[in-house]
């Protein structure tokens, strides 16, 4: 069993869930109650990597993140190297893909929470921001869990956004889906047969955890 | 300074509703003040732009002399600096706090004492949807208090009560504003709640105040055709003065005379006669106060809980408000007829145009 992947696939997917977290809140809210006219090219931009082929988003965070780009440029003069093929690129590449699945959650979470009990909140005197930390967050933390468990579970899944922005450095971008690539590459069936089963073993076990602990809480999409 | 409330806004809305609503209250004098109208008159609307939750397109809110919102001179205070607490319809209680948490939101070491005055101690560790109507009612209200407001805002406090609870807690909420000590304005479209709960009174319809005054003057004296409409006085009749003699005035309505008390109008008038006001009987006349005694005959009879509302022909259209006890004792059935008796002091003249 490759346990230094597997390692890193951990690390990648909680350190990727923190910043979603952190990222997707605002966003969410944002979301969920802004009256911005354009607001729907936000939602489907924040949607794409749904859709999009992760070879095709890889493709674009390489290009990107890469020395020559704006982003790569600056990130290299504040002393962090290269993001490609680094644990800080894969983790860039992970949020991006990952963003549906915290913000969508989230924001329907949210949209959910009865307005007139913010109105309520601010008229009591209740600033803004600590009404969303006293009313909104408690009356969405379905919501909030979901996104977390979702983004998290996403991460340790995801293969060709890895693949194409981090390469395969063994214990540096080498996650636990490109080291089942690499055994049945090798013909090392046996140990893909043993990695891939952890992983659906895994998988199922969060899902199977999440469907349980908030039954009505429907997950993925729903109905807004 | 005086608890004096004014509000010049206007706003419309996105459905193309146009509220222009010029609003004094003296909350010094009268402490509660009812905003009435029907449904759709623009009254919660009103209150939002009170309690900051909406912005007016153009207007001014001032209360105790303290600006709240000016557009010309770009003054805005957000809800949380207003001091205005506002006592939602379905009273918006927070559904994952205790009752306590609830009351103390705002200021939690106002919550036992809160508590202790609404009544409120034995449930403080409940779940607001575990409680009654009226309890969550109180439990709104003691929200609201707790947060120490300058002014109340009351909307539709009684709506979502069931009938019983409500006649409970009209008797109530008149008795917890007035020991609250804070200027309350309360919307309502129920006259009985308007007459129960308020002080002084606005009527709003289409968007507009037309007029404001003491409740019980507004209702008895409505000043114009659509207010009296609003205040629900069934019987508006158009009508002319014939004659005056001895403090009566003589008025022709349809083809008939009914006298009235003379506050010195002339020209063409409305007759407003309140249905409540006009009284049924099978007896021939002879010797009453009731100046007027009117033959008739009953048109339709609507049974309407413990009211009938009895429609007659007396020469002209005529609305009559009677218990459903006394329409049985008197044995009422379509195409009778009978006698409508109305006070001269309860026919009212409005200037007519």
């Amino acid at each position: 069993m490759d346990w230094q992947s597997i390692g890193l696939s951990l690390r990648l997917a909680l350190a990727t869930t923190l910043v979603l977290q952190a990222l997707g809140m605002p966003l969410a809210w944002w979301v969920a109650s802004s009256r911005f006219r354009w607001k729907f090219l936000v939602e489907a931009v924040v949607a794409l990597p749904l859709v999009l082929p992760p070879t095709v988003l890889g493709f674009y965070i390489l290009i990107a993140i890469g020395p020559r780009s704006p982003v790569g440029a600056l990130y290299a003069r504040l002393g962090g190297g290269q993001l490609p093929f680094s644990f800080g690129g894969l983790l860039v590449a992970s949020v991006l893909y990952s963003m549906p699945f915290t913000v969508q959650p989230m924001a329907s979470a949210f949209s959910a929470v009865d307005r007139k009990l913010l109105e309520a909140s601010w008229c009591l005197g209740v600033s803004r921001a600590a009404t969303f930390r006293r009313v909104v967050m408690p009356l969405a933390r379905p919501g909030i869990t979901t996104a977390a468990i979702l983004s998290f579970a996403h991460t340790v899944g995801e293969f060709g956004v890895v693949l194409m922005v981090g390469g395969n450095i063994a214990g540096v971008t080498r996650t636990v889906s490109i080291s089942i690539y690499d055994q049945t590459q090798s013909l090392d069936y046996a140990g893909a047969w043993r990695t891939s089963l952890l992983l659906v073993g895994f998988s199922f076990a969060v899902l199977a955890a999440t469907y349980s602990w908030h039954r009505r809480a429907s997950l993925l999409w729903p109905p807004r | 300074m005086a608890a004096t409330l004014t509000a010049e806004c206007r706003k419309t809305l996105a459905g193309g509703f146009r509220l222009d609503a010029s609003l004094e209250l003296p909350l010094e004098e009268s402490p509660v003040a009812v905003l009435f109208g029907p449904s759709g008159a623009g009254k919660t609307t009103l209150l939002r732009l009170l309690t900051g939750l909406e912005r007016p397109d153009e207007g001014a809110i001032v209360f105790r002399g303290r600006t709240w919102c000016d557009t010309a001179r770009g003054i805005w205070l957000e809800p949380q600096q207003r001091r205005a607490g506002l006592v939602f319809q379905d009273y918006a209680l927070f559904p994952h706090l205790s009752v306590k948490a609830n009351v103390g939101f705002a200021n939690p070491e106002a919550a036992s004492r809160m508590m202790e005055r609404f009544g409120l101690a034995g449930l403080a560790g409940r779940m607001p949807t575990g409680i009654s109507g009226g309890e969550q009612q109180r439990v709104a209200l003691a929200r609201a208090l707790a947060a120490e407001p300058e002014l109340l805002l009351l909307d539709e406090p009684l709506s979502a009560l069931d009938a019983a609870a409500r006649l409970r807690m009209r008797r109530e909420l008149r008795g917890m504003l007035a020991e609250a000590g804070v200027p309350a304005v309360v919307i309502t479209h129920d006259r009985t709640e308007a007459i129960a709960l308020g002080d002084w009174m606005a009527v709003m319809v289409e968007g507009r105040i037309l007029e404001t005054g003491p409740v019980r003057d507004v209702f008895a004296r409505p000043a114009s055709a659509r207010v009296a409409e609003a205040v629900g006085v069934e019987n508006i009749l158009p009508a002319q003065i014939t004659g005056r003699a001895a403090g009566l005035l003589r008025l022709r309505v349809g083809g008939v005379v009914i006298e009235c008390l003379d506050g010195g109008e002339s020209g063409p008038v409305l007759a407003s006669i309140r249905a409540e006001d006009v009284a049924l009987t099978r007896e021939p006349a002879r010797a009453s106060s009731q100046r007027n005694r009117l033959p008739g005959v009953a048109r339709a009879i609507f049974i309407e809980g413990p009211l009938a509302r009895v429609e007659l022909d007396c020469g002209f259209p005529l609305v009559a408000l009677v218990t459903a006890q006394s329409a049985a004792e008197l044995a009422l059935q379509p195409g009778e007829a009978l006698a409508a008796v109305i006070k001269a002091t309860s026919v009212h003249l409005i200037a007519a145009g």
